[in-house]
């Protein structure tokens, strides 16, 4: 092993272990942005983990909500939580089956069909009061030290993704993904299931985006449509996978954590400048720095390199 | 009687407020023939020139009629631009980044303008009441609002004059060939570069228009913008990609179809029959009732 | 091998295919020609699953294959190329070949091994020392030589050619009937070639078959062929037809 993978890896368990501290050692304020960061990190990565196959997902905002109240309407029942969030997981993947059908549908379409999903899913929740709460809302049983727990299960999460996404792109499926992604008729003409992987990923996305809305909610003692079905959630981790760079192991996360930090400091500021901020920012970084920040610095190191053959 | 009527006045209100329904959605769906771009800023622009024509309405007096045509008058350059900066540099990517980046743009832009107005005006709903659109006129044995009436033959005489200007005007003519065949329509020897721009503006300028003359009919806040993008986007899935008539035919039936379910059942559960709608269209007959193009 | 049977294809009012019928046995080469048009590549298309007959049967080593996806009858054997290459830009050349090592084929192949097969293809193509290039950098020569590595590299015994020797000048095109011709017999491969390059079909064909709008119309050993009026009247007009 060289070097640079050795300090990696190094400068990766330090920071983890630092992580893993400091509920104990910083002020609460900053332990809840780093768990914010957390979240927003897994919203971003399951954009990242649907796009990698093709299968846009504009709906992660509509999956965390429905994790959300999965979770919330699961405890009551006696369910211990790490089952319930489990369960909100898995239980929007099971909800959602049936719109797998949708991908087969071109990138566009399939963009708006997903962007279209939220609003079924909250129309549902709000048009069955006597189960969901409605309008009213859900009050949500409460969880022995939920903010540490949620934390911790979080930044377990956060690792998980970023371990088996590490892990993807070194193995023989990466080949498959850039197959997909350059040329779906080669690829599935080269022996790739397309179709089957863009479920397998679609379905691995919706997981997360649920799980995420599931931990959210251990630390909230109500939710309502409004606050857990918000359009603000997917232009967040929508400009911080493109910013980070769509379709790459970092750059998700990258992005997730600088946008998570400015929106927290401008939204106490002013209440919804900082979506037409990120709005503005998905349009120019589109226009300008397609691949986001890693793609763009890699396409930059390899022109360099060819020109450093050259001369 | 009263059953009848009760059964038959939804169906009128339906149709006029779906013809309206047809004209915004006419927009989109000419920006879909020509650019072949999904414009997720639809919703917005029809929540934009509601606005437009609420302040004309309110500080400076103008009738929401004349005022309709103010707004597409204005928002027939801004389509241009749209199409400039957020679609056009698009066009040298291959077809699937194409149609997707745009996506992009425009959810970014629809979301600017959500949020600008959420900032500026509030999420107040705001309504425009002209006492001469409310009076109710008595037709056969119905009672309509003069207003619905009014708006849904302005509506009525948009469409006709698009039909009359794609059909019998040169740069009509160039629109529509572009649609069928950019490549051919280029070597006729017209500028292809013009036409996807017109289209653009016209396409625009008439969601203006058909929103515009919303304005007398419901309560605007920033939040319709996401409404009537799922409208409008379910009509011209229902009626068909690229085709006028069948923008007309949606526009009517999910006019009606709002009618019912807001008569019948609850106004909450129309958004979500409509997802369903468009869920089930994609998914069984992608092309819709008279469309030419497959999703 | 391979039998297809009333195969007909319809696009709107375009009557693509309209039930063309012929079959292939192993190891044979089969010529496909036709005026520009008359519904190869359709054929192809057909064949290889990337679109569905309306009606018709397409059978392969006595297996029913129409309806089936293209990746399924990639995994049965069947490997096609394009008439327009369609090379993976994200990839570099060796990485081309080496997914349909890993993918196409029976079995699953782990990278390692996968790397050397794409390697010794890459070798026997002649592509080996571009192997890091990117696909931006060839010629068309060479992109048309890289799709075929690809195809063979999933283990193919059926190999569908569209147009390979397109754009190529003499020296190219003698060049790539020798390796055709290499890959026929060192690896058993069945091969079905649409063209364009008359002499290259009739010096490489058992048998030709001949489409025109959508219909066959004349199959028979490359000599028949030429001589057969029909065809003649196909691609040059009646009286043309001596």
């Amino acid at each position: 092993m060289n070097t640079l993978r050795i300090l990696t890896r190094l400068f990766t368990i330090v920071i983890v272990a630092a992580l893993s501290i400091s509920p104990f050692l910083m002020e609460s304020r900053v332990v809840h942005l780093i768990f914010l960061c957390f979240i927003y990190i897994i919203l971003a990565q399951s954009m990242n983990i649907a796009s990698i196959a093709g299968a846009v997902n504009l709906g992660v905002h509509g999956m965390f909500g429905l994790g959300a109240y999965i979770f919330a309407l699961a405890l009551p029942y006696n369910i211990p939580f790490p089952i319930s969030l489990l369960l909100s997981g898995f239980g929007s993947v099971v909800f959602l089956l049936p719109f797998l059908l949708l991908l087969k549908l071109r990138g566009a379409y399939l963009a708006i069909a997903t962007l279209t999903l939220p609003l079924l899913i909250s129309s549902v929740i709000l048009l069955m009061p006597e189960q969901t709460g409605g309008a009213r809302g859900l009050f949500v049983p409460s969880v022995p030290e939920p903010h540490l727990t949620s934390y911790y299960v979080a930044l377990v999460a956060v690792l998980i993704l970023q371990l088996a996404l590490d892990r993807l792109f070194r193995s023989k499926y990466k080949y498959a993904l850039d197959a997909i992604f350059d040329d779906v008729e080669v690829a599935s003409s080269l022996g790739i299931p397309v179709f089957k992987y863009r479920c397998l990923f679609f379905s691995i996305s919706v997981f997360f985006a649920s799980f995420a809305g599931g931990i959210l909610t251990l630390t909230l003692r109500y939710i309502d449509v409004a606050t857990v079905f918000n359009t603000d959630d997917l232009g967040i981790a929508t400009a911080a996978m493109i910013f980070g760079g769509v379709r790459t192991v970092w750059g998700p996360l990258i992005g997730a954590v600088l946008f998570t930090v400015v929106v927290e400091q401008l939204r106490a500021s002013f209440m919804y400048i900082h979506t037409a901020i990120l709005g503005l920012l998905m349009i120019l970084l589109v226009l300008f720095m397609r691949g986001g920040l890693l793609n763009t610095i890699s396409v930059l190191r390899s022109k360099i390199k060819h020109m450093k053959v050259k001369t | 009687m009263s059953s009848v009527e009760s059964f038959i006045s939804p169906i009128i209100v339906g149709l006029m407020t779906g013809g309206i329904y047809g004209l915004a959605s006419l927009g989109l769906n000419m920006m879909f023939g020509t650019l072949r771009i999904i414009n997720i800023a639809h919703g917005a622009i029809m929540m934009l020139a509601l606005y437009f024509n609420y302040w004309l309405y309110t500080l400076y007096d103008v009738d929401p009629l004349i005022g309709a045509f103010i707004v597409s008058l204005i928002f027939f350059p801004l389509g241009i631009v749209l199409y400039q900066t957020l679609i056009s540099p698009f066009r040298k990517l291959r077809p699937v980044d194409q149609e997707l980046f745009p996506v992009v743009t425009t959810l970014g832009l629809s979301l600017v303008a959500e949020s600008l107005a959420l900032t500026f005006w509030t999420a107040d709903p705001r309504m425009v009441s002209v006492p001469y659109l409310q009076t109710g006129v008595k037709v056969a044995f119905l009672y309509i609002s003069a207003g619905r009436l009014i708006v849904f033959a302005v509506a009525i005489t948009g469409y006709l004059l698009i039909y009359l200007f794609l059909k019998y005007t040169y740069t009509g003519l160039a629109i529509r060939a572009f649609i069928q065949n950019p490549t051919a329509t280029a070597l006729m020897g017209v500028d292809v570069k013009k036409p996807p721009l017109i289209a653009s503006g016209i396409g625009v300028m008439i969601t203006a228009f058909g929103a515009a003359l919303l304005t007398p009919l419901i309560s605007i806040d920033p939040r319709v913008g996401g409404q009537f993008l799922l409208l409008t986007f379910v009509v011209v899935t229902l009626g068909g990609l690229g085709s006028v008539l069948g923008a007309a035919v949606g526009g009517l039936l999910i006019g009606v179809l709002e009618s019912f379910t807001v008569h019948y059942y609850q106004a909450m559960a129309f958004p979500a029959l409509m997802v369903v709608i468009f869920l089930m269209i994609l998914a069984i007959r992608p092309t819709g009732l008279f469309g030419r193009f497959k999703a | 091998m391979l039998k297809v049977s009333n195969v007909s294809k319809k696009f709107g009012r375009l009557q693509a295919l309209k039930d063309v019928s012929f079959s292939v046995s192993k190891s044979e080469v089969i010529g496909i020609i036709g005026p520009n048009g008359a519904g190869k590549t359709t054929l192809f298309n057909v064949i290889a699953g990337t679109l569905h007959p309306d009606s018709g049967k397409i059978w392969f080593e006595d297996k029913l294959i129409n309806g089936l996806s293209p990746h399924s009858i990639c995994k049965l054997g069947i490997a096609r190329t394009y008439q327009v290459v369609r090379p993976l830009p994200t990839l570099d050349v060796l990485g081309n070949v080496l997914v349909g090592c890993l993918f196409g084929g029976r079995g699953d192949v782990d990278i390692a091994e996968a790397r050397c097969e794409a390697e010794d293809i890459l070798r026997f193509i002649g592509l080996y020392d571009k192997r890091e290039e990117s696909v931006g950098n060839l010629n068309i020569n060479q992109l048309r030589l890289l799709e075929l590595a690809r195809a063979l590299a999933t283990k193919p015994k059926l190999l569908l050619l569209d147009e390979t020797l397109a754009g190529l000048n003499p020296r190219e095109v003698n060049g790539m009937l020798k390796i055709i011709e290499r890959v026929r017999k060192q690896q058993d491969v069945t091969i079905i070639m649409i063209e364009h390059v008359m002499r290259a079909i009739m010096s490489i064909s058992d048998r030709v078959i001949v489409l025109h709008q959508g219909e066959k119309i004349a199959e028979g050993s490359p000599a028949s062929i030429a001589a057969d009026s029909r065809v003649i009247e196909a691609y040059l007009g009646e009286k043309y037809v001596a």
